[in-house]
């Protein structure tokens, strides 16, 4: 077909430079494995090597599998294509074109990220100190530029005339230019994800740390970093039997600690006194008390009176008295006869004679701040001690022989405080064997994760790494719990805004609002909201709603720390659920639920029947994607427990970077992958996901 | 059908007590964040919660405090925080830069493999799509070397190249969906005036993907905005390097032992609020944009 259409008459010249350019790819195809040959013989790491063991780590750690493979697919490719050019193939040159062209692009991408390798690591260094360019690499990157692109863009103008062998139809065509556009997406995903794996996989294999300043030695450890990770045990135990066979039991105590609030009259604790508070008599501060002596004259008056009195008690007679103003919470700056002093007052304000406490209001003025209120009980012991009796007789009026100690935590508002009741509790447990001992020498390595009893006998669960277990453990429980948690009010969200009202537009875009704060923030933010006290906005509205008594610690507290990250996560990633949900919803045609209308089914039965068959699919692809996120969550964790409470993930940063244990970190990470990939198979096996 | 009214309405009120539930459980933290901003930290520290500041104050955000005994300003408000400046700087580059790469060599892939036929398309969607499930985790022990082999660890430029790990097969994946369903006359047409495949291309299915590209790079921008792991790992030993995440998560005060919560929040607010306006602007693009994949239409 072409040779008919060719008019022009192919010239020596084309042809000679046609054969320079099929032997130029013999060239590339040699070259390729050749260079690539020559940089492992050149490698330290490898001519090195002190045995074969090392020899195949050090050229896994440095080559891997992948690039090893592409030097030598493509040398011969190369070698192919020379060979179909010098038959004068169409399609092929094709193929040949494009490669000198991504030949050109690389080689100058290449040039340009040393410049940029060589800038940064050059700025602010001492010229002496200055690394210098790599002249050699540099003028082969440009060499092989200029050739390709020259080779290119003669192929482009030349190549139709030149090479007439082969048919050029659409399917091919279209196979090139589709290739062509790919190859920067696989050239990303290969460096950035497929090397990244590979050397995680083969890193998982050794001992590699990078912990400390010399670079130690690295082995090839096979797979004992995964027996280290996952090695577990389960050990039966049994108890410590009696004379007559039965099991010995013990009486254990178990302490409980429980946070309360309760009620208190700061007036019916004689030992508060104003001196030893420093507040101010009654909790006057000095504001207050100035406040009430410029409005209130007889306010005044009275306190004028008071301060007569007191002079009158330590012998001196005064004519006239005139307070001036209020230094402290019980010192008066007055003027005695025309003569600034300062006296201190001996007694409360509501105890004084001819005080006019009238419009007064004497329910702890607000501006004593809790926070100093709480200052003066830690510093005076007396106080302290006060408030504890009083505590333990409100709270303990019957003698309730379990509690042990109640301690008071602090004022959490001017009517009561926090206290935290210490109860013991008795249990009486058979006594157990402990594993260690029963198992010997074998136990070494070994640290207890969980126990359980299974049919009257008591299992031990153990591992070698008994963190990564408690971690697995979290993980999956958070992983089940949020997804559950967000399928279930993600669906009812969803059917709720799915019917027509107005603002349905801004219902939906606020719906949007917590996916779009990113996790971290939305996690400090959350911290700060599930506060311990009523600082914390949580547990001020359920106390107001009647739903806990007293303030609760989420994140402290071993028992709600779990509940409050599934909350967070739960918050923000319901709304995502639901929109996709919602989506899915819009898919199904509405006469079907006319139809089923008309058949009297009811709307239970329509939502079971119809509705959630027909949503399986989106369903499907949401958990899939849910599931896997929340089995990889890590900046929930990190930011809200830190290393109280860890994922996986979190674990495995953990040990990547501050451990710096390389090895043992790609297993962790090797291990996840594995993990993830299973739960991917099983949920696509068994909610039938639908690629295409 | 017939409907008892009383019931009816009883629906009415109970429908709009959970639509009103529902805003509530979304918007309420928001809301704590923007309140709780413009209040002074002593108030944020006294119990009981409150639900409207006694006092506006604008300290958080462009406050500054003279420390009389030393002389010397100790604390600045989130605006004038220069830690935190400098996170939502490297924030917005490398936001941007993961952007524009991802959606140049996605849309490219994107309308390879939607539009057009060649030898291992399916191997390639396959891949992608496993690439958007991907656990970044577990080849974050491999960055780390690779990005300590190349003396990039703790430079923003590890986070320029690692970023598309995650963003790029997500738009591949979007736009994909995107190309299919563009009506195939358009280029049947161009064929037959003789445009090329890649002529075809950018001449004349780009142009008509523009609203598709927003959407998905304002996806991606939020994608890389909000990334975390890789940020808190590589950017560890240099803290000019943070983005927003990393400095809000690590945002300390200038009071010792303590910890101030006032601030953090007005650092919290200026970072969503761009989030939420674009949410707001882009609702149902956004939406769009995430259902593609997950739902057939």
């Amino acid at each position: 077909m072409a040779e008919n259409m060719s008019l022009h008459q192919v010239t020596s010249q084309q042809k000679t430079i046609a054969t320079v350019i099929s032997l130029l790819f013999t060239v590339f195809g040699i070259g390729i494995v050749v260079l690539f040959i020559w940089s492992v013989l050149n490698d330290p790491d490898i001519s090195q090597a002190v045995s074969t063991n090392r020899l195949i780590l050090n050229f896994l750690d440095n080559y891997g599998i992948i690039i090893p493979l592409t030097v030598f697919g493509l040398g011969i490719t190369f070698l192919n294509y020379s060979r179909r050019l010098l038959a004068g193939d169409f399609i092929t040159s094709g193929w040949a074109q494009s490669t000198l062209f991504w030949v050109m692009v690389f080689s100058i991408l290449g040039i340009a990220v040393h410049a940029f390798q060589v800038g940064t690591a050059n700025i602010g260094v001492e010229p002496q100190d200055r690394i210098p360019f790599n002249t050699n690499l540099v003028l082969g990157l440009a060499l092989l530029a200029t050739v390709g692109g020259g080779v290119w863009r003669w192929l482009d103008q030349n190549r139709k005339l030149v090479f007439t062998v082969g048919e050029d139809t659409v399917v091919t065509r279209q196979n090139l230019v589709a290739w062509n556009l790919l190859i920067p997406t696989v050239v990303v995903m290969v460096l950035v994800a497929a090397r990244p794996l590979e050397r995680t996989f083969v890193g998982s294999l050794t001992d590699r740390t990078f912990a400390g300043a010399v670079t130690k030695e690295v082995n090839f450890v096979g797979l004992q970093n995964y027996t280290r990770l996952l090695g577990f045990r389960i050990d039966t135990i049994d108890c410590v039997r009696n004379p007559d066979n039965s099991c010995s039991t013990q009486i254990i105590e178990n302490t409980i600690e429980e946070n309360s609030e309760i009620a208190v009259d700061l007036n019916s604790i004689p030992q508060l006194e104003p001196a030893a508070l420093d507040v101010g008599i009654d909790f006057f501060t000095p504001s207050t008390l100035n406040r009430l002596i410029t409005e209130n004259e007889s306010f005044k008056n009275g306190l004028a009176t008071a301060v007569k009195a007191i002079l009158e008690e330590g012998g001196t007679t005064a004519n006239e008295v005139q307070v001036v103003e209020a230094v402290s919470g019980n010192v008066l700056s007055v003027r005695v006869d025309g003569t600034p002093q300062e006296i201190a007052m001996t007694k409360r304000i509501t105890e004084l004679e001819g005080v006019d406490l009238s419009g007064v209001d004497l329910n702890y003025p607000t501006d004593v701040t809790l926070e100093g209120l709480n200052t003066y009980r830690i510093r005076s012991r007396i106080i302290r001690g006060a408030l504890d009796t009083l505590v333990l007789e409100q709270y303990n009026p019957d003698q309730d022989a379990t509690i042990d100690d109640v301690k008071v935590s602090g004022f959490s508002s001017f009517e009561s405080f926090g206290i935290t009741i210490t109860r013991i509790e008795t249990t009486e447990e058979p006594v157990y064997e402990n594993v260690r001992d029963k198992v010997g020498e074998a136990y070494r390595n070994y640290a207890q994760v969980s126990t359980f009893d299974f049919f009257g006998t008591r299992y031990v669960l153990s591992a070698r790494d008994a963190e990564f277990y408690v971690a697995v453990g979290n993980t999956l429980f958070f992983a089940v719990v949020t997804v559950t948690a967000e399928l279930i009010l993600g669906m009812i969200i969803a059917l709720t805004v799915n019917s027509k009202f107005p603002g349905r537009g801004l219902v939906r875009a606020a719906m949007l609002i917590p996916w779009a704060i990113p996790t971290v923030v939305s996690a400090k933010l959350w911290s700060y909201m599930l506060l311990d006290s009523r600082i914390g906005v949580m547990n001020d509205m359920l106390i107001r709603l009647g739903v806990i008594e007293k303030s609760l610690s989420w994140l402290a507290s071993v028992d709600t720390r779990i509940w409050s990250l599934v909350f967070v996560d739960v918050w923000k990633t319901t709304p995502f659920m639901a929109l996709l949900i919602l989506a899915g919803l819009q898919t199904i045609p509405s006469d079907i639920y006319e139809a089923a209308d008309v058949d009297g089914a009811g709307v239970i039965r329509q939502f079971f029947r119809i509705t959630l068959p027909l949503l399986r699919p989106t369903i499907a692809v949401a958990l899939v994607f849910r599931t896997l996120d929340a089995i990889r969550a890590f900046d929930v964790f990190d930011v809200l427990v830190g290393k109280q409470l860890q994922s996986m993930a979190t674990y495995n940063q953990f040990v990547l970077v501050e451990t710096q244990e390389f090895g043992y970190a790609s297993a962790i990470g090797v291990t996840m992958f594995l993990i993830i990939l299973v739960f991917t198979i099983i949920y696509v096996r068994a909610l039938g996901v639908d690629v295409e | 059908m017939y409907q008892n009214p009383v019931i009816k309405s009883i629906r009415q009120i109970l429908f709009w007590l959970l639509i009103i539930l529902i805003l509530i459980f979304t918007l309420f933290p928001f809301y704590w964040a923007v309140v709780g901003s413009f209040k002074s930290e002593a108030e944020i520290k006294t119990p009981p919660a409150s639900y409207i500041p006694n006092e506006i104050v604008f300290n958080n955000y462009w406050g500054e405090f003279l420390d009389p005994v030393v002389n010397i300003i100790t604390e600045r408000g989130a605006l004038r925080n220069e830690s935190f400046l400098r996170g939502l700087f490297n924030s917005a580059m490398i936001s941007s830069i993961t952007v524009l790469i991802s959606l140049v060599v996605g849309s490219f892939a994107a309308y390879a493999i939607g539009r057009l036929h060649f030898r291992g398309r399916t191997i390639m969607l396959y891949l992608i799509l496993s690439m958007t499930m991907f656990p970044l985790i577990s080849i974050l022990s491999g960055l780390f070397t690779i990005m300590t082999d190349l003396g990039l660890f703790g430079s923003l430029s590890a986070l320029i190249i690692t970023y598309p790990i995650f963003t790029l097969p997500f738009t591949v994946w979007v736009l994909v969906s995107f190309f299919k369903g563009l009506p195939g006359e358009l280029e049947q047409a161009a064929l037959v005036d003789g445009a090329t495949p890649l002529q075809t291309f950018y001449m004349i299915l780009l142009p008509l993907t523009a609203p598709a590209l927003v959407t998905t790079g304002l996806l991606a921008f939020i994608g890389a905005w909000n990334e975390y792991l890789l940020a808190v790992t590589f950017t560890v030993i240099n803290s000019n390097a943070y983005t927003v995440p990393v400095a809000i998560a690590r945002f300390t005060g200038s009071i010792p032992r303590e910890e101030p919560i006032a601030e953090p929040l007005a650092a919290t607010v200026i970072v969503t609020l761009p989030l939420v306006l674009l949410v707001l602007i882009f609702q149902r693009r956004i939406i769009q944009g995430l259902t593609a994949g997950a739902v057939k239409g």
